[in-house]
């Protein structure tokens, strides 16, 4: 039996993630959760029918403590990011390796475009992390082997709650330190290279109205300069100074009174790990179609 | 009073200042003269007094000079005979030149240009009603947001050329200004921005002159259409002469000297404290902490500019006013607007500026 905590429909029952922990359900608490479950998915509208799950014990590894602190910290991550933020664990991949597993839960279970799945995958004996649509510009190559190597640290010690935990700080780390306008995908399978400012192309609201109070700004400037002129309200005669003024200097002084040189800190806007110039991501398109950066490692 | 009437050496009809010859024009037998021509003329050759002059009549070259005729007219106000055809010449307190309205014969009210009211200069018509009726209209079809086919040439209701009269003053001013001028410097260095600034005491201190400041020295003028079609070369302004005034209208001043010496003054020290500004560079702001100008010489001349006045009739049933710069052309007036073409002008830019700003956040 999965145990899952969800997103939508964040009731106690499926937050409690004690209670649902993997292959240890009573019958009762497992009646009261698909009930649960099922009255969640009535109420919640359609669009949540495949929302994501914050965290997905399969292989029944975590503890009930690391399974909450995961929670609370993926909810902090999303609520900042906008993203959905995911950490599975598995103990049968169906065959495949955990990328194409991580991909593909990511595909069932989001209907976001941007996400990030931190998988441990015991059958494969793999540890796997992957990031989709805005989140690929976050995490670059070189931000995935660091999450990599932080979550390796902690599952070489089988420290399966903590390596999730590793696994997302650094994602966070990544969300917080990465300029993705500086960053680019680099896509394997067809060799293209996409910047950021090329896929995100896009008008905001904001953006749209900035863009209408100017134009309104400028049409009314026009219409008033037009009006005003043709109505006399300025315009007309101007002394010719420069004609008929001259002036013959007797004193002319420029002394240097005082002098002072004030500082400020200039706060940094980013420092991407990968360097000013701008990182790289990696990126495929898997099975579903979905286009992701990140990558895997062995323990 | 004198009520003086050019006439021609040689025929003995009207002679007029005409523009673009800048001669005196015989109506009749089109002869030509210039000033020095007419000046030269014998008495007698080129003018007629009427037999019922008064001791006044008779001492000008080249012209025909009449009294008003009773004191109680003259009381009244600006009742003169015509020396052409003898018929009452009603006028204003300040006309100074008009025509006979029965005969059409142009006349100068000579006590109104002579004495405290003599003009030192004049600058004379250089462009004939003719050209003035074209430039008007050259000008008004050049704008592109009056109604469409709103000027026509038959609706022009009146075009008179007005010698308008204006007080021309030059000073000189001593003048001393003290300001704090800044330089500003921004450079950086790692994560930190350095801002330098030096306050420098800016001192200037000499002698100033400002020519030609011009006001409108008539009461009834509008003064916005009276000073509209300032400035006036004033290098081509001629020492004053009646004749500039015949076969045209021309106002006498009603504005002495001390009516206007506040706001001349008041713009002279705008003027100068521009002028001493200017002569300040090199700072990336200046504020002026005390600028003291002191006129030491003013001089005022009275003079007569060449306005063409145009009085026009809008399909709109609405009177519009216009004033020409006799001169050189310039026309400045009121003008009846098309509000569809504005709206339309601004509707585009609307859309253009709008349409370039979603490019910018597409784009960028």
């Amino acid at each position: 039996m999965n145990a899952r905590s969800g997103k939508n429909g964040k009731t106690p029952a499926l937050r409690a993630f004690g209670i649902l922990r993997g292959g240890h359900l009573a019958g009762w608490k497992l009646f009261q959760t698909v009930f649960l479950l099922a009255m969640c998915l009535l109420i919640a509208p359609a669009n949540a029918m495949a929302a994501n799950m914050q965290l997905t014990d399969q292989a029944g590894i975590l503890a009930e403590e690391d399974g909450e602190a995961i929670v609370r910290q993926i909810e902090k991550m999303e609520s900042a990011t906008g993203w959905d933020i995911m950490a599975v664990t598995t103990e049968d991949a169906g065959g495949m390796d955990a990328e194409t597993y991580a991909e593909t839960w990511f595909d069932d279970y989001t209907e976001n475009d941007s996400g990030v799945i931190c998988l441990i995958d015991m059958e494969n004996r793999e540890i796997a992390v992957k990031a989709f649509g805005e989140c690929r510009y976050y995490v670059t190559d070189s931000r995935r082997d660091k999450i990599l190597d932080a979550g390796y640290e902690e599952i070489t010690g089988e420290r399966y709650g903590q390596t999730l935990e590793a696994m997302l700080a650094e994602v966070e780390t990544a969300f917080e330190e990465e300029n993705p306008k500086k960053n680019s995908l680099y896509d394997k399978d067809t060799g293209k290279v996409t910047s950021y400012g090329e896929e995100r192309r896009g008008i905001s609201g904001m953006e749209m109205a900035i863009a209408a109070i100017a134009a309104l700004a400028a049409g009314g400037v026009t219409a008033g300069s037009v009006i005003g002129r043709y109505r006399l309200k300025f315009g007309g005669c101007r002394y010719p100074m420069e004609k008929n003024g001259s002036v013959r200097l007797r004193a002319k002084e420029d002394r240097l009174v005082s002098q002072f040189v004030t500082h400020r800190h200039i706060p940094k806007k980013t420092s991407t790990g990968s360097g000013g110039g701008g990182g790289s991501s990696t990126v495929h398109t898997g099975a579903g179609g979905r286009s992701s950066s990140g990558g895997s490692r062995k323990f | 009073m004198a009520v003086v009437s050019f006439k021609c050496p040689n025929c003995d009809g009207e002679l007029v200042f005409h523009p673009r010859t800048q001669k005196y024009k015989c109506e009749y037998c089109a002869s030509a003269f210039s000033q020095e021509e007419l000046d030269q003329l014998l008495p007698g050759q080129g003018r007629q007094i009427q037999p019922n002059s008064g001791p006044q009549a008779g001492h000008a070259e080249g012209r025909q000079e009449n009294t008003p005729v009773s004191e109680r007219q003259a009381e009244e106000g600006n009742i003169y005979q015509c020396p052409s055809c003898g018929a009452q010449i009603v006028t204003d307190d300040t006309t100074a030149a008009s025509f006979c309205y029965y005969c059409h014969n142009p006349v100068v009210l000579s006590g109104r240009v002579s004495g405290e009211y003599l003009p030192h200069k004049i600058i004379p018509f250089a462009i004939d009603k003719k050209q003035a009726t074209e430039k008007f209209l050259d000008y008004v079809h050049s704008k592109k947001f009056v109604p469409k086919a709103f000027f026509n040439k038959s609706q022009i209701d009146k075009i008179s050329g007005v010698y308008f009269p204006y007080w021309m003053v030059d000073m000189d001013m001593e003048g001393s200004m003290r300001a704090e001028g800044r330089n500003v410097r921004v450079w950086r260095s790692g994560d930190t921005e350095y801002t330098e600034t030096k306050i420098y005491h800016v001192e200037r201190a000499g002698e100033l002159h400002l020519e030609d400041i011009t006001k409108n020295a008539l009461k009834k003028a509008n003064s916005k259409l009276s000073s509209g079609v300032l400035p006036y070369d004033m290098a081509r302004a001629k020492e004053f002469h009646m004749g500039f005034l015949s076969g045209f209208l021309a106002e006498k001043r009603d504005m002495g000297q001390a009516e206007l010496a506040g706001e001349v003054r008041a713009e002279a020290e705008e003027y100068g404290e521009k002028l001493l500004k200017d002569t300040v560079h090199g700072y990336s702001s200046l504020s002026v902490r005390d600028c003291r100008l002191d006129c030491r010489k003013e001089n005022w001349e009275y003079v007569l500019l060449p306005v063409w006045t145009v009085t026009y009739k809008g399909r709109d049933g609405k009177m519009y006013y216009y004033s020409m710069n006799g001169q050189n052309g310039a026309v400045y007036g009121e003008l009846p607007i098309d509000y569809k073409k504005v709206w339309m002008l601004s509707g585009m830019v609307f859309l253009v500026v709008f349409l370039l700003g979603l490019a910018g956040g597409f784009f960028l």
